[in-house]
Formats: C-alpha cells, sequence, structure tokens
C-alpha cells in the first residue's frame, strides 16, 4: 500500500512497489492526461512534477515517490505559469494530435518557473527530452518566447 | 647544427612518454576506470556521454551546477536509485556525473594516475579513501551489475579490488 | 505571361514561424476549463439545451451550438477543425459555438475521393474529399433555417441574409437565431440543393483559426484510444515471434500466470496473449512467458541481403507507369547518359500514441474503441473476425496520437488482432502495444532503390529521362489477402480499383519530350510494409531532385534557374519555385553557407523548399534555415496549413538523418525511440513558410511538405562539398547533425 499526494488529494493505492507512477496515475487513479510513449524516459510524453521538478513518470516506481508532492497536466492550470503556459499553446496551435503536450507543458511550466526569460539554449536544454513526432517544436519554442517577452 | 636540433627535439617530444611510463601496477586499474560505464559520467564535457560508443547523451542532458544535471531536467528526472525498465534505463545512488576535477577522459594512464591522487582534485582521498569509495560505493559498483545489455569493465569487481589494492599498497605508483 | 507577372498577382500570406507577427488566431469555440482531479472534463452544463439532427452530419442545438459530424479522423492534422470550418462557413454559423466530432463508421460518411466507399484518412485525401459535399450539407442546412423563418415570420425567403448563426430580415430588422428555430425546422425537409458561396464572400474559409481541439490537448482531458476505460476492462499484451509470420509452438504459461494481476494467457495464431488486470502487470506476464517458435514459414527478410537484390532489379526493366515519347531512340542518338542509383531503408511511423484497441466482445454484439485511420475496412474485418454482422459492432473513432499512415492500414492489422484477443477472453479488454511491440510490429515503410538517368543531346539538353524503381508497396499484401476479398464483396465491391492505389508517378514535370518511368512492384507477403507520411514520395523525388541537381551542374546552371527555365507546363510549380527562392534570397547564402532547393506537385498542392546550412570539415550540418513556399488550392485555415509544413520539415528531417528499420536474417533490430532516432527539439531548425493564396479546389496538405526537404539539404551538401547523396539516412554516411539554436528564436 502506497499514500500518494496527486494534485493535493492524498491516494492510496494497492499496488506492487516496481509499478511505475504513471501507471498508477492513469490506471489507478483514472488520471489518463500524462501519457505512455516509450517505458523508458526517451519520450517525456509521461512528465509530471514531483515537488515541482520534472520527472518522467514512466520509470518512476510508485516505491521511489514517498511523500512528493506529484502534480500532473490535469492541475497545471491552478499554476498561474502553468496557465499561462496552456492559454498560449491554444493560441499559437502548438497541438498536432496532442499526444505528447502534457508532458512537453509539464516541461515548459517548470522551465519558465526555474527560468522566466529563457533563451533558445535554455530551451533546447529543458525541451530536448520531450519527442514530438508531429514537430511541433518551432511552436513550443515561439511559445516559450512569446511567454518569456509576456512575463510569466 | 640542424640535425642535432632536430634529435634534440624529437628526444624532447619522446621525453614524457619515456619518463612517464606507467606503472605496470596502475595500467589495469586504467584499463578499468576508462571503460565506457565509468568515462561516461567522469567526463570533462558539459555533459555526459552514453554507451560504448560514448555518444554525447540523447536528451541535450547538461551537467549542471551540481553536476547532476540542470533544475529543468535532473538525472533524477529519469534515473532511479536502481536500474529499472528491465534494465534499459541504469540507475545507482546519487547518480550524476563527476566533477569536473575528476573528468578522466583522454587522460594518459600516468596523468589519471596522477590526478586520482591528487588530494585537490580527488575529493580530498586518501589512498585507503579511494579504495574504500571504489569497494563500496554504490555508484561505482553499478559499473559492474550496469542493466539491459550494457558492457561491463575489463576486470570484475573483485579482481579489480584486488589489483587496486595491490598498487595502493605499494603506495600507489603512477610510473 | 512571365514568372515574375503571374507571381506578383498573387496574393502572399507571409508568416514566419519565428518572427510570428501578424498572424491573428481567433478563439475557437470550446472553451477551457480545467477537470477537477478524479475524472475527465465534462461539457459545462448549461441547462436544457435542445439539440436537434439535421440529416447525417450536423447537430445544432438550442443555445445556437453547432455540432459537425466529421468522417475522416483526427491524427494531428487538424481535419475536425478544416471541416467544421467548411459546413460552418455555407451554413453561416457562430464559430464560436462550433464543434466537431467523428462521426458513426457509416457509409454516409465515407470520403467521396475513394468512390465513397469508405471513411479511410490516407493520401491527404480528407479535404480533398469531404470539402464540396460537407460544404453542400451547410448550404443546404441554411437554406432550410431560411425557409423556417420565412414561415414563421410570412416574409418571401428570398430577401432574407444570415449571419453569424442568424437568420435575418433587413426590411423589418429582425432576426432569430438558428437554435431557436431548430425545433421547427425538423418539421420541414431539408432543401435538396442550395447555392454555395462564392470565395470573395468566405468569412470562416481562409482565416486561421484556433484549432477546436486545442484547449482539450493542453488541459490532458482529451480521450484518447489509449485512455478508454470501461468497467471491468482487463489489458492485454501480445507475445509476438521474432520474426514475421512466425507462429506459437509450445507455450508455457506457468510463470506469467503466477504473476500477481495475470489472469489469463491465450495461445493465438498470431501470439500468445497476456490478460491481466493492468499493463504492468500484462508486461510482467508476458516477459515471464517461455514460448517456443514455430518459424519454419517465419520471414527471413534481412536488410543487407535485401538491397542487393533490389540493386539487381534495377538492372532489369519493370511494368512501365509513364511512357512520354520514344526515350530508347533519344538514348541511343545522345552524347552522354548519366546514370545514379539510390537506396532508402525501411522506416517506423513511430507514432507517439502506440497502437491500442479497446474491445468489449460478449458473443454476440461488440463495442470497439481505437485511433484509426480506416476504421471501415477495420469494422468489416472485426465483423468477419467476431462473426457478427456489422451492425452488431458500434465502433467508436478515437483521436490517434500520430498516424502518418500507420493506423491508416487498410489490412487492419491491430484490430485484427485485437479481436483475436476478445474473441478469446469475451470480457471487456484493452489491447496494448508497448513501444517496442509498436517498433518492431512491422508495416513499415517500404525500402526502395532507384535508378535515375538522363541522356544529355550534344547541344547539352536533356533528351531522355528515365526513373526506376524497386520497392514494395502493401497493394502486394491486399492481392494476397483472402480476406481482403471477403471484405471487398462485404462492402458491395465498391472499393478503389488496386491501381489506384498505387501512385508510383513521382509528376516529373520538366519540360522534356522522353520520359520513362518504370517500377518493380516486389512481392514480400512475410515481410508487411505500408504507406509511410508521402508515401513513395519520399524516396522517388529525393532521387529526381537530386539528379537534376547533378545534371544542372554538369553545364554550370543554377539549380533554381535549372529548373525554372524548364517548368514551361507547370504554371503552378513555377510558381511556388520562385516564391521559394525569393523568399530564401537564393543566391545569397550567409557567408559560409550554401542553399539547395527541390520542387513538387502532388494531390493538387504544390511546394518547393529552399535548405539553408553550412558543412563542417567533419561533416556536421548546421541548417540557418528553411524556407517553404506551398499553393494548396484554398488553405481552409491558412495557420494550420502552415503547421502541417512544419510539421513535415521536422518529420522529413529525422527520416533524413536518423530514419532505419534494419533486419537482421528476419529479426527487426530497433525498439524504441533511442535506436531509432526522431528530432529532438535541439535539432529543429528555423523555418518560414510562405502561402500562397488560391481560389482553386484545396489540394493534399498532411504529406506535401515532407519530400522536398531530404533533396533540398541533399543539393546544398553538394553545393557545398559536391558530394553525391545516394542513400539515407545521413547518418550511416557519417553526417550528423548540430544543435541548430535558431538565431531569430527569440524575436517573437
Amino acid at each position: 500500500m502506497y499514500t500518494l499526494q496527486v494534485n493535493g488529494i492524498s491516494h492510496t493505492v494497492d499496488v506492487p512497489g516496481d509499478k511505475p507512477l504513471l501507471w498508477v496515475l492513469r490506471e489507478n487513479l483514472k488520471l489518463t492526461g500524462s501519457k505512455y510513449g516509450c517505458g523508458q524516459a526517451l519520450c517525456g510524453a509521461c512528465t509530471v512534477h514531483l515537488d515541482g521538478h520534472p520527472v518522467r513518470a514512466c520509470v518512476t516506481p510508485i516505491s521511489a515517490v514517498g511523500e512528493q508532492a506529484v502534480r500532473t497536466i490535469e492541475d497545471i492550470a491552478y499554476d498561474a505559469v502553468g496557465a499561462k503556459v496552456q492559454e498560449t499553446w491554444q493560441n499559437l496551435n502548438v497541438p498536432q494530435c496532442g499526444y505528447c503536450q502534457s508532458g512537453q507543458i509539464m516541461a515548459a511550466t517548470a522551465l519558465l518557473t526555474d527560468n522566466p526569460t529563457p533563451t533558445d539554449r535554455d530551451i533546447d536544454e529543458a525541451m530536448s527530452g520531450n519527442i514530438c513526432r508531429c514537430g511541433t517544436y518551432p511552436r513550443i519554442r515561439r511559445a516559450i518566447h512569446k511567454l518569456a517577452n509576456g512575463g510569466v | 647544427m640542424k640535425p642535432i636540433f632536430a634529435s634534440l627535439l624529437l628526444a624532447f617530444l619522446a621525453l614524457p612518454q619515456l619518463a612517464l611510463a606507467q606503472s605496470a601496477l596502475f595500467q589495469p586499474i586504467y584499463e578499468v576506470l576508462t571503460h565506457p560505464r565509468c568515462l561516461n559520467c567522469h567526463t570533462k564535457t558539459e555533459f555526459p556521454r552514453q554507451g560504448d560508443e560514448r555518444r554525447r547523451h540523447d536528451q541535450l542532458v547538461m551537467r549542471g551546477e551540481d553536476n547532476h544535471g540542470v533544475p529543468t531536467l535532473h538525472c533524477s528526472a529519469c534515473h532511479q536509485d536502481h536500474n529499472v525498465a528491465d534494465g534499459a534505463v541504469p540507475g545507482a545512488p546519487h547518480w550524476g556525473l563527476a566533477p569536473l576535477s575528476m573528468a578522466w577522459e583522454e587522460l594518459s594512464p600516468v596523468e589519471l594516475c596522477q590526478n586520482l591522487k591528487n588530494t585537490s582534485l580527488n575529493g580530498n582521498r586518501s589512498l585507503d579513501d579511494l579504495l574504500h569509495h571504489m569497494d563500496e560505493d554504490a555508484l561505482v559498483l553499478w559499473g559492474w551489475e550496469p542493466g539491459g545489455d550494457r558492457t561491463t569493465p575489463p576486470l570484475d569487481h573483485p579482481e579489480f579490488i584486488s589489483v587496486l589494492t595491490a598498487w595502493v599498497n605499494a603506495g600507489g605508483p603512477c610510473q | 505571361m512571365s514568372a515574375e507577372s503571374s507571381l506578383s498577382r498573387r496574393h502572399f500570406l507571409r508568416l514566419s514561424i519565428i518572427a510570428g507577427g501578424g498572424l491573428l488566431v481567433a478563439c475557437g469555440g470550446s472553451s477551457s476549463k480545467p477537470s477537477n482531479n478524479l475524472s475527465p472534463s465534462e461539457p459545462e452544463d448549461n441547462g436544457p439545451i435542445v439539440e436537434q439532427q439535421f440529416g447525417d452530419f450536423l447537430k445544432i442545438g438550442s443555445d445556437n451550438s453547432l455540432t459537425v459530424f466529421v468522417g475522416a479522423t483526427e491524427i494531428g492534422q487538424g481535419i475536425l477543425t478544416g471541416i467544421a470550418m467548411a459546413v460552418a462557413e455555407e451554413l453561416d454559423a457562430d464559430w464560436s459555438k462550433v464543434k466537431a466530432v467523428h462521426s458513426p463508421v457509416a457509409i454516409e460518411f465515407n470520403n467521396p475521393y475513394f468512390g465513397s466507399a469508405m471513411q479511410s484518412t490516407v493520401a491527404s485525401a480528407s479535404m480533398r474529399g469531404y470539402y464540396k459535399p460537407q460544404r453542400q450539407i451547410g448550404a443546404r442546412i441554411r437554406q432550410l433555417m431560411i425557409n423556417t423563418a420565412a414561415a414563421r415570420w410570412q416574409v418571401d425567403a428570398a430577401r432574407l441574409q444570415t449571419e453569424a448563426g442568424y437568420v435575418i430580415d433587413p426590411v423589418t430588422n429582425r432576426s432569430i437565431s438558428y437554435g431557436e428555430l431548430s425545433a421547427d425546422a425538423q418539421e420541414s425537409d431539408i432543401p435538396a440543393t442550395a447555392e454555395l458561396k462564392s470565395p470573395e464572400q468566405y468569412k470562416i474559409i481562409g482565416t486561421s483559426q484556433q484549432r477546436l481541439d486545442a484547449a482539450s490537448k493542453v488541459d490532458g482531458s482529451l480521450i484518447y484510444g489509449i485512455d478508454v476505460d470501461i468497467p471491468d476492462m482487463l489489458t492485454a499484451v501480445i507475445a509476438r515471434p521474432p520474426r514475421f509470420s512466425g507462429q506459437p509452438l509450445i507455450v508455457d504459461s506457468n510463470a506469467a500466470l503466477a504473476v500477481p494481476g495475470v489472469l489469463e494467457v491465450h495461445q493465438l495464431a498470431i501470439g500468445v496473449a497476456v490478460v491481466a488486470e493492468d499493463f504492468w502487470s500484462a508486461e510482467k506476464g508476458r516477459k515471464a512467458l517461455e514460448v517456443t517458435w514455430n518459424e519454419l514459414l517465419a520471414s527471413r527478410t534481412d536488410s543487407e541481403l535485401q538491397r542487393s537484390q533490389y540493386e539487381l532489379q534495377l538492372n532489369l526493366p519493370g511494368v512501365p507507369i509513364r511512357v512520354d515519347g520514344a526515350v530508347v531512340p533519344a538514348q541511343l542518338l545522345a552524347a552522354e547518359t548519366v546514370q545514379a542509383d539510390y537506396y532508402f531503408p525501411f522506416q517506423a511511423h513511430a507514432a507517439m500514441e502506440p497502437l491500442n484497441v479497446v474491445i468489449d466482445y460478449d458473443g454476440s454484439r461488440a463495442e470497439i474503441w481505437t485511433g484509426t485511420q480506416s476504421p471501415t475496412l477495420d469494422k468489416l474485418f472485426a465483423s468477419l473476425i467476431l462473426g457478427l454482422p456489422p451492425t452488431q459492432i458500434n465502433f467508436h473513432i478515437m483521436p490517434c496520437g500520430g498516424g502518418f499512415g500507420r493506423r491508416g492500414n487498410w489490412l487492419g492489422d491491430f484490430v485484427r488482432d485485437a479481436c483475436q484477443v476478445a474473441a478469446a477472453v469475451r470480457k471487456p479488454v484493452k489491447v496494448m502495444w508497448s513501444r517496442e511491440d509498436d517498433m518492431k510490429g512491422g508495416f513499415y515503410r517500404p525500402a526502395a532503390a532507384v535508378r535515375m538517368s538522363a541522356s544529355l543531346n550534344t547541344q547539352g539538353e536533356i533528351s531522355a529521362w528515365t526513373h526506376r524503381s524497386v520497392t514494395q508497396d502493401m497493394t502486394a499484401f491486399l492481392y494476397g489477402e483472402k480476406l481482403f476479398d471477403e471484405v471487398v464483396e462485404l462492402n458491395g465491391g465498391t472499393l478503389p480499383a488496386l491501381d489506384k492505389v498505387t501512385d508510383f508517378d513521382s509528376n516529373f514535370v520538366y519540360d522534356v519530350s522522353n520520359v520513362l518511368m518504370d517500377f518493380h512492384l516486389v512481392a514480400n507477403l512475410q515481410m508487411p510494409a505500408l504507406w509511410m507520411r508521402s508515401v513513395n514520395k519520399y524516396t522517388d523525388i529525393f532521387a529526381q531532385e537530386t539528379f537534376l541537381d547533378v545534371i544542372a551542374s554538369r553545364s554550370g546552371e543554377d539549380p533554381y534557374q535549372f529548373r525554372r527555365n524548364r517548368l514551361s507546363e507547370a504554371p503552378r510549380h513555377l510558381a511556388v519555385l520562385n516564391a521559394a527562392a525569393t523568399a530564401a534570397n537564393w543566391g545569397q547564402a550567409r557567408s559560409g553557407a550554401t542553399m539547395g532547393i527541390a520542387l513538387m506537385g502532388h494531390w493538387n498542392s504544390f511546394i518547393a523548399q529552399v535548405v539553408e546550412m553550412s558543412i563542417s570539415a567533419d561533416k556536421e550540418i548546421t541548417i540557418h534555415k528553411i524556407t517553404s513556399a506551398i499553393d494548396c488550392g484554398t488553405a481552409v485555415n491558412p495557420d494550420l496549413v502552415i503547421a502541417q509544413v512544419e510539421s513535415a520539415i521536422v518529420f522529413a528531417l529525422s527520416s533524413i538523418f536518423y530514419g532505419e528499420i534494419t533486419l537482421d536474417d528476419g529479426v527487426v533490430q530497433q525498439s524504441n525511440y533511442d535506436d531509432y532516432r526522431v528530432l529532438r527539439m535541439f535539432e529543429s531548425p528555423e523555418m518560414e513558410t510562405i502561402l500562397i493564396n488560391s481560389t482553386e479546389d484545396p489540394g493534399g496538405v498532411g504529406e506535401i511538405g515532407v519530400p522536398c526537404v531530404g533533396p533540398a539539404l541533399a543539393n546544398a551538401i553538394y553545393a557545398a562539398t559536391g558530394a553525391t547523396i545516394r542513400e539515407l539516412p545521413l547518418r550511416n554516411l557519417g553526417y550528423s547533425m548540430a544543435e541548430q539554436h535558431p538565431e531569430a528564436g527569440g524575436q517573437s
């Protein structure tokens, strides 16, 4: 039995300790916004925040989460930066298939929280772990710059 | 004059290798320490490497100020304290890059040996501390249980410790 | 007419991706509301909204909302938004109240492009096929609303106007919303015809609108196939043979069944299904499974062997697909003939959402949820495998986390696999593919060999041009499938002729009198191949457009001028060529950089692309900029057309630098995004896309941005170093990609 803090709510789940956080979120807690893409931390579609830091939920065993606060895409609108990121993503038509965008938005929110005026180099370092097969990178970059210039 | 100058120059160029001929005791240690499992995170670069081909880490992973990644992509975003995903994602406690002072890339055996012993570079470790570190540190031990189909250093861990012990007992000769 | 004058009359809509200035993005119809913590977001409840359905394609709510049913699948290209725009335009709907949803799988929603025989979101055919009929639907419902208002007001319908969801009587200044009229309107017949607007009357078509699904794609609330969750649902994974067409011989399931959570193991023709309470348990169970495979008839396709076979076949004449003039006499009279051979490997689509299907099958009826580009055929296959009439199958088309052709398999492989599992389980089950299953699962872009030749007469002009391809197409599979015959028969035998499906012509348009294109369609039934975004154009345009630069360089001609001077019969090609060259400042590459250009037209769209790049001594490439000019006829939503070109460029660069699936004695060697690399953010270059405004019918947009990127880059490399690129991916030739930090990135 593991007790988790997810989006400010405490949940207790009865799962094996090696079950990744991603699958606990998706299957046990029915929070399907975080996506499965690779299962090996290669694509970033499963990115969630643990105590504010982006992590790959698909390789994070539930036993490693402990008391760290888990935050997912379903809750990021309640974060001032996250809400701005979502709004800008919509306004610039960033998503295409949209499957990777939960992870992209979690990564971008972490970036802009840590560094409100990232350079292109900063953007590349923060976002290159998140694959977008539709190739929305130019718009992700543009959205982040827009947020940086608009002040988050 | 000219031929003499040339031969002097040649002798000078050859000097470092002649003068710094490596210690036979250190050579097997060198071969372990420069194996990709060790060297990929003992880089002199601002980023780690991966694979036996030692390519730059795929996700544009960066060293960061504390050698554990940048705030937006910590090493621990993916690497746990043990190997996961059937070994596809390697992991060990305090997974991260070695500090730049402990960068071993492109060092000759003698240079690596000297740096290894240099307490201003090695985290103020005595030879005994080094032996202890190599014997027990979980991240060092990971090199021999790297998961997946990763190769391991040329000596197994007990062999490595025994050659390291012999080197330490001999006073850590580099030449 | 000179190129300049034709160009100057065109209105250019110039959108720089990086600069971004002037891009108007209006608000879409759906409101963004963060969902609560434990359930997917629900539509906002505004009290008793009554929706009236008109025909098959739309519903109008008492709140004046419009819901459009779309027969094409949303795979990221924005088709739900695009078709809704076409309908809303002719209906004069209030765009802020428009929603779009996937239609049921039914003949009414079949794409007219495919002879109205099926719903199939392939061949960049959705807007091409649905544009006119869907506008007619909108226009007819608009007329119905006018007629209903005229009856209510007792006035002549001819004097009434419509605007943004209202019928307006300009004489009395009265107005009434469609929502208010919708109940009355149900009493009347929908007019059989109605006049369509002319392009200058458009208010929605041709404007850049926010995607209708944008909000649900940024808050995690959109339910993809993989997110479907139904009561008592189990999860299954399938252990598949290491080689295609292998079969399980001996299965020891004891260890698998001992894994907590694993409930059942089923030996099937295609493999062994492990059924569990959840995905993690199913995966563990599969790893614990011990299977001996029967590989007597399994595929032994080997990449190296296949390449040498294809290269041998290039020496033999193939089936002619285009014969202009007389190539052989021209070759005999030629001063010289130049020849070059090309080779391209298998590639995986690698869409972000691994394949998955949810089936609830109890023996008498079935409900299926899956992200698919080919729902009609999927459903028919399901009915055959489950032994149910199609009427007993409720098939839900789900939004797809990428498709690129992989979800448009006319053989329905993933649905058929899932049906086999469901037939054995007879409980609600989600059949999941892991990333590794997806990567190793076949149905790749087929490998291809191409031979180009050009014969030059004594004046140095091209007197003959030949283009020969050796490749494998899914057509070979279709012919090989007994089941497919049954499906075609079941569907009334109206599927398009199979030779129409295969389109190998590269649409070579340059002024050359004698042209021969032929191909060898290799049948390898054990090696599943499929179309992948831009299909054979990826390989054939690469060969054509790089070979053209080699020929141009023999006479010292500039590659742009060389093309420009040979397009007397292709004005739309010429216009995009000029537009791209102008926008890229052709001939004025920055210091140390070179440019390459490539051109093509297909499916009523035309594109020219210019790559400006620098290359280091150790073959590291920095792409400074990729400039595209596209004429896709009417751009229904210009911003989404631009987005498709951007998308195509990134997709193409992944293929060009990295894309390769290799087989070693039948075993696929790649498994995940580490050994099958795709482009990442730091490799994404600056882009500028010029959209040429046109009122021609819409052409295809989803694929045309892919094929020219490779040859334009290779031509820039050729210009810089003289090296000819005759095979891909570039990684195999020692080329690598530098970090591409776009210089203008900070200016938006």
